[in-house]
């Protein structure tokens, strides 16, 4: 018998970012990236789990806007481009350093991950992943959770509650959509939690919602076995809190084990260090450098200096991590056991992009622990947090405290001198959906198109990506390109419908770029 | 790396061009996208409609701003008596405002400190007419600041809630039972613990609970929630920009540069040396012809010159340079043989050669 859980949390989300109007589009690349580098990676890990017979529950949200990338036709046809190209350049690497022990190797490396990777896309799953997660969930090995429909922050939309039900709302209807069922959990965005919240995700007939640390432990009155137990809302909405401990062990800059030596270097990327004319056809096409994926570095230590990277001392130590992992929750369990006297439940959250993307060896990572899970000990199992409700439906009444997982725990990230300024127009634009719901409840059918479209344009403004990155500096243009696009798009939307001309030319033109959510219903925003 | 080979040199002739084969050029600018404009216009500075918001940013600041153009504040404080807009600052049950705040001309937001927790507040947005009349053009929503404490409260309530059925089924269960306004957990809580009979167990006996196993566990807890360790997504993206930042100050990606940056950030201690040799093979023909090098295909620039660099190892070379006209019918081949030794006396590091660089076959 098991003295405790752990529920391990991978949140896979990008942004709404899809240019039909242009050939390429670097910022295309982030989702590219991540389907090789951590989608289908963390895909073929599941995929190894259920071939040998190892049994493993594990919880994703894949959020709305991510599933819409992953399921469009133009998407689809450029992530296959992009991964043909790659096996390209991987040719030419192999051909490049014949002469070169160390990197030929690695080059015939990416060669056949690269190779896998299309074939997995193409022929493994007839280029819908969405599905491929799902037979996952329908095998009852992975649960899948929604987040809100494009990322919006919703304690900064506090001023319309209508927004917030509408991000909601849409979620569960687009999730209903792509996994056949309703979702039990989400994942708020940011973990970003405000009192109130939970009354929407009581419609929606969601069960649960994750927070950081400080919700649960601030909140009132002072929950009796901490963040390792879930606790019910007063609406009944339960709420999991993030653990610190596991969590800093893998995230952790210092401490944490993708900091590693032998671990990949992320920046050493043949896109920046190979000869341009050579590479040239790789990186993007109006000559911006940017990462390939092809890195032949470990990061070696705390300078500037690498070694070539060495696959099978980057595998030993992840196994060594692993079992290192494994062992400490095991400790940590039966601590927790011995003082609560109750089975605890530790709740491990982290960005999928950190497994596979930022930290090369992180799927690996995570299909030694599952393993080491299942056959090396029997101090604790793993769990979804569903699974973990439907042992165990008593929990403690708590009203949780206002809080979120970014720098400082609550907004600043957000709200801030980079960002604070899209607000006042995501407002305004929120409360004239809002009288555009209640006053053309119906209408011909271009109106109604306007109005759906209306509320793409808002939910697309609302994303909270945009401010992020204001505030990272990562792709301020960008950022800023998008945030200005869609309110105007929504206030040009706007006047036009109130006056009765609508530009129907203007109008299927971004209906045909901005077409995220085919089926919304702007409805909710009444 | 924009290296010497990246320089378009005209063909003026042989020369001409091998004086700049070492150049390094300068990076250029990155390039920047070009988005195609869809002429939608410019984000107004304000859409007048006077409301003011508010929000609590952190259990310390809140944060107000309103939409009034530059042109109705001017007009506002044309009619107040003493030329100035005003937010006032209250705590909720108290009457009169907690701070008083005058409001720079050139600001559509304040970030007010009010270093007060788990407490409700609104603003007004203002002006004095004149002594003892204060007008206000909005009234803000309240904002209530988060908890930044533990609460002294250790009661506990536990209520059995079973996943499987719906809030709608558990409401409809309940529904004549429930007080006006009472929450759905409330409400099965108070009917559970009065013996309601459920269509489930109902299992709210969770064992004793002492002191000691409270004190344990806020010891377990106690010391991160104080240091408030928190990883989030901004924290691993901002340690990621850091090392890269690092990285590219050190001139890692300088490789090109004869004496080759990419030692140039070791730390060296004392006296020290360090050589390499790399090997530039260069020419031109016609554009459209076809070179090899030791077989390998090489890309000509448009004016038909290339250049093609080595790593240089000790040992014996030969690099046979053959070029086919584009037509195929005419075939030129050049063997150019090398040799290198290093014999070293004291201490001589090897400089590491650029990671694109690779070594010719050995003859």
């Amino acid at each position: 018998m098991p003295q405790g859980y752990v529920a391990l949390m991978l949140h896979a989300h990008l942004p709404f970012v899809r240019h039909p109007e242009y050939e390429d589009f670097l910022e295309e690349d982030w989702l590219y990236e991540a389907i090789t580098e951590t989608y289908i990676p963390m895909i073929k890990v599941m995929e190894g789990l259920v071939r040998d017979n190892v049994d493993f529950r594990l919880t994703m949200s894949l959020t709305p806007p991510l599933c819409s990338m992953l399921l469009d036709p133009l998407l689809q046809e450029r992530y296959i481009k992009h991964i043909s190209k790659l096996i390209e350049l991987a040719e030419k690497e192999i051909e490049r350093t014949k002469w070169d022990h160390a990197f030929h190797e690695l080059a015939w490396f990416y060669h056949n991950r690269f190779q896998e990777a299309r074939a997995t896309f193409c022929d493994g799953y007839g280029r819908n992943l969405v599905g491929a997660f799902r037979k996952f969930q329908e095998m009852g090995k992975l649960e899948i959770i929604t987040c809100a429909a494009t990322h919006g922050f919703l304690p900064l939309m506090q001023e319309h509650p209508e927004s917030i039900r509408a991000q909601i709302m849409i979620a569960r209807d687009h999730y209903r959509q792509c996994f056949g069922q309703d979702p039990k959990g989400i994942w708020l965005p940011e973990c970003a939690y405000v009192p109130g919240v939970e009354e929407f995700l009581h419609e929606a007939e969601i069960r649960w919602f994750i927070m950081d640390t400080h919700g649960i432990m601030f909140g009132h009155p002072r929950p009796r076995f901490g963040i390792y137990a879930p606790v019910f809302t007063p609406a009944g909405v339960a709420t999991f809190g993030r653990d610190v401990e596991s969590s800093k062990q893998v995230w952790s800059s210092e401490e944490g084990y993708p900091g590693d030596y032998d671990y990949r270097d992320f920046y050493r990327d043949v896109g920046f260090d190979l000869e341009f004319d050579y590479i040239k056809p790789y990186i993007h096409p109006d000559g911006i450098r940017c990462f390939t994926g092809v890195k032949y570095f470990r990061i070696t230590g705390k300078t500037p200096h690498k070694e070539p990277y060495n696959r099978h001392w980057a595998m030993e130590k992840a196994a060594s991590h692993a079992g290192n992992f494994v062992f400490n929750r095991e400790k940590q369990i039966e601590h927790l056991f011995g003082v609560l006297k109750r089975k605890p439940l530790i709740i491990s959250p982290y960005d999928a992009e950190l497994y596979g993307h930022w930290w090369f060896e992180g799927p690996e990572f995570l299909n030694f622990f599952v393993r080491k899970v299942a056959f090396d000990q029997n101090v604790f199992k793993l769990t979804t947090p569903t699974e973990y409700l439907r042992l165990f439906p008593t929990q403690q009444i708590i009203q949780p405290s206002a809080s979120s997982w970014g720098n400082k725990g609550y907004w600043e990230v957000w709200l801030e001198g980079s960002n604070a300024w899209i607000y006042p127009h995501l407002h305004v634009a929120a409360e004239r959906m809002t009288e555009l719901a209640r006053n053309y409840k119906h209408g011909d059918h271009l109106t109604q198109r306007a109005l759906k479209q209306a509320a793409r344009e808002l939910l697309l403004a609302q994303s909270s990506d945009w401010a992020f990155i204001m505030k990272t500096g990562t792709a301020v243009p960008y950022a800023v390109k998008r945030t200005k696009d869609h309110i105007l798009r929504f206030t040009r939307l706007y006047e036009q419908i109130k006056s009765g001309h609508i530009d129907e030319p203007w109008l299927s033109s971004i209906e045909w770029r901005d077409n995220i959510f085919p089926d919304v219903n702007y409805h909710y925003y009444a | 790396m924009p290296s010497a080979v990246e320089q378009r040199l005209s063909a003026r002739g042989p020369e001409e061009f091998s004086a700049h084969k070492f150049d390094v050029t300068p990076a250029l600018p990155p390039p920047t996208q070009v988005f195609r404009e869809e002429h939608l216009g410019e984000l107004p500075e304000a859409y007048g409609t006077g409301r003011l918001y508010l929000t609590a940013r952190d259990p310390h600041w809140l944060y107000a701003y309103w939409d009034l153009s530059w042109q109705q504040m001017a007009d506002y404080r044309g009619q107040s008596s003493d030329g100035r807009l005003l937010l006032r600052v209250y705590e909720k049950n108290q009457a009169s405002p907690i701070q008083e705040l005058t409001l720079g001309h050139d600001t559509r937001n304040w970030y007010i400190p009010v270093n007060k927790a788990a407490t409700t507040y609104s603003v007004e947005l203002g002006f004095w007419r004149h002594a003892g009349h204060f007008h206000v053009i909005s009234r803000s929503r309240e904002a209530t600041t988060p908890s930044d404490a533990v609460s002294p409260d250790t009661t506990a309530r536990f209520v059995t809630i079973p996943i499987d059925f719906s809030f709608r089924e558990l409401l409809a269960l309940i529904r004549q039972h429930m007080k006006g306004g009472e929450a759905l957990a409330d409400a099965l809580h108070r009917l559970q613990l009065a013996g309601f009979k459920f269509p489930f167990k109902v299992g709210l006996d969770l064992g004793p609970w002492s002191a000691e196993q409270a004190g344990e566990l806020e010891r377990i807890l106690g010391g991160d929630i104080l240091r408030r360790i928190r990883m989030g997504s901004f924290e691993i993206t901002e340690w990621l920009r850091r090392r890269l930042q690092e990285e590219l100050s050190s001139g890692m990606f300088s490789a090109f540069s004869p004496g080759g940056a990419s030692w140039s950030g070791v730390p060296q201690k004392g006296f020290w040396f360090a050589v390499n040799a790399e090997l530039i093979i260069y020419g031109a023909t016609e554009p459209d012809a076809k070179v090899t090098i030791d077989g390998k295909s090489i890309n000509l620039r448009s004016d038909g010159t290339f250049s093609f660099q080595y790593s240089f190892p000790d040992g014996q070379y030969t690099l046979p340079v053959v070029v086919v006209s584009a037509a195929g019918d005419d075939k030129r081949e050049v063997a150019l043989t090398f040799e290198r030794q290093s014999r070293a006396k004291g201490e001589v590091g090897k400089v590491k050669q650029p990671a694109h660089l690779k070594a010719p076959a050995v003859a």
